[in-house]
């Protein structure tokens, strides 16, 4: 943008030049010069705003798995107290959007007794990294307390702080952010699904764990257009694309026996524990203290 | 001087214009509330605000959206913050495909309208494009920029028992 400017200065001297000189069609030659120039200006400046990448919320994709019978394993989630030990931001962000997904998996397994907890995490932890204005409604959090045990009305008060984060996020373009907080809740959501699997759901978890590579498609797209790369954030979306590469052969071997939908597609043995090393590996990363 | 001053503003007016924040030009308080309405019976699931930025040249802004087999989806677009017509249109597969069937096409001036996949078409993605067309204001240096708010939302098995899923929202 300097440069620019600098350029745009230079452009505007020639001008005050050719005035002196009382060149009518040489000011009209650097106008449009300058013209131009400004354009590209204000054609950069617009480049630079967020790009739009859609991105489900934490609570569809365990409400998805959840409903492919996904079992409810105790201590599988994590722990409250490994909270006050993230310290950079980027941590704090990241396990920001490990706690959402536990939150999720939490109430849709109907465990209302340990959803307290788990809010109470994610507010503490959304102060930390500038998301504290979504939670401060004492409304918001005695509806979440009146709810709990109340399946339907529970998630109506989870969709709502959703719709607000997003609503927050946009209002204060804070989309980079929640690129980080959704890689967070992803990499989570697929560690509830590879863990909570068992003989009797695998095939139909198995379907879904692949169906989540369009959404990874879509967050390493994400996190690569962010523009603030922490060294930390750069090699999770290495990992992360190194796994849509996984996901990418998986596809390739779904079309390939002319199987139209995920449903229908029976993941390998192998594949299976291939992508189940990467996911625990990924998330252990994030959430180890 | 007299153009030195109006190179100076001139400078500052394309500076501020770059940097303008999005919600000077998408005030998009109400349209949410209409886009929430629009959205019943089905569960919110995500907003997105998508800029869209009059150039000098006719271009297609392309979103991919993730869709999951056996749920149902509706995708509510407000295009009322948008200064200009434009065309958007909804395929199964991405521009860079050399085979694609569209899906559904839309007008700008519709102002509001809803698209619902087929949850049969086993689709796991599908492409929205914003065709926007070529534009220079009467000042000839201006960019016009505006948004577009979508929606989306899904609707699980127990909806099935209240048949098709027509909104229920009060007016």
């Amino acid at each position: 943008m300097d440069k620019k400017i600098i350029t745009a200065l230079f452009i505007s001297t020639m001008i005050l030049t050719s005035c002196g000189e009382d060149s009518t069609q040489q000011v009209s030659q650097e106008e449009q010069a300058q013209d131009d120039l400004l354009n590209e200006m204000a054609e950069e400046g617009e480049d630079k705003e967020p790009e739009a990448f859609y991105l489900p919320s934490a609570l569809q994709i365990g409400s998805i798995f959840q409903k492919s019978g996904l079992s409810y394993i105790e201590r599988l989630t994590n722990s409250p107290s490994n909270q006050e030990q993230y310290i950079t931001k980027s941590q704090k962000i990241l396990n920001f959007g490990v706690y959402s997904a536990d939150l999720a998996y939490i109430i849709l397994n109907g465990q209302s007794q340990d959803a307290t907890a788990y809010l109470k995490t994610i507010k503490s932890l959304s102060d930390k990294i500038g998301f504290g204005a979504v939670f401060e409604s004492e409304e918001l959090l005695n509806r979440f307390q009146n709810s709990l045990g109340n399946e339907d009305s529970i998630l109506n008060v989870m969709i709502d702080i959703q719709m607000q984060t997003d609503m927050f996020v946009d209002e204060n373009n804070l989309q980079e952010v929640t690129h980080i907080i959704f890689a967070g809740a992803w990499i989570e959501g697929m560690y509830l699904g590879v863990k909570a699997s068992n003989s009797n759901n695998q095939h139909m978890i198995s379907g879904r764990l692949v169906e989540q590579m369009t959404v990874l498609d879509n967050l390493v797209k994400a996190l690569r257009s962010n523009n603030n790369q922490t060294e930390d954030i750069e090699q999770l979306t290495k990992d992360l694309n190194k796994l849509d590469k996984f996901f990418i052969r998986l596809e390739e071997n779904k079309n390939s026996q002319k199987i139209a939908s995920f449903k229908d597609y029976k993941i390998s043995k192998e594949h299976l524990e291939e992508l189940s090393i990467m996911i625990i590996e990924l998330r252990n990363r994030i959430t180890k203290v | 001087m007299r153009i030195l001053l109006s190179i100076v503003v001139l400078l500052a007016s394309s500076y501020l214009h770059a940097q303008q924040t999005p919600t000077s030009y998408c005030p998009k308080g109400d349209v949410i509330i209409k886009c929430r309405k629009a959205l019943v019976p089905f569960k919110y699931t995500n907003m997105i605000t998508n800029r869209i930025v009059f150039k000098r040249f006719n271009h297609i802004k392309e979103i991919s959206i993730p869709i999951y087999y056996d749920a149902r989806y509706r995708f509510t677009f407000n295009t009322e913050l948008v200064p200009k017509d434009i065309k958007i249109r909804i395929y199964d597969k991405s521009q860079t495909e050399k085979k694609r069937e569209q899906l559904a096409e839309f007008e700008s001036s519709q102002k509001q309208f809803n698209f619902e996949p087929d949850p049969e078409s086993g689709l796991s993605e599908v492409y929205v494009n914003f065709l926007i067309p070529a534009y220079i204001d009467e000042d000839g240096s201006s960019f016009i920029k505006g948004c577009i708010i979508l929606m989306t939302g899904y609707e699980d098995e127990v909806s099935d028992a209240f048949g098709d899923a027509e909104g229920a929202a009060a007016e």
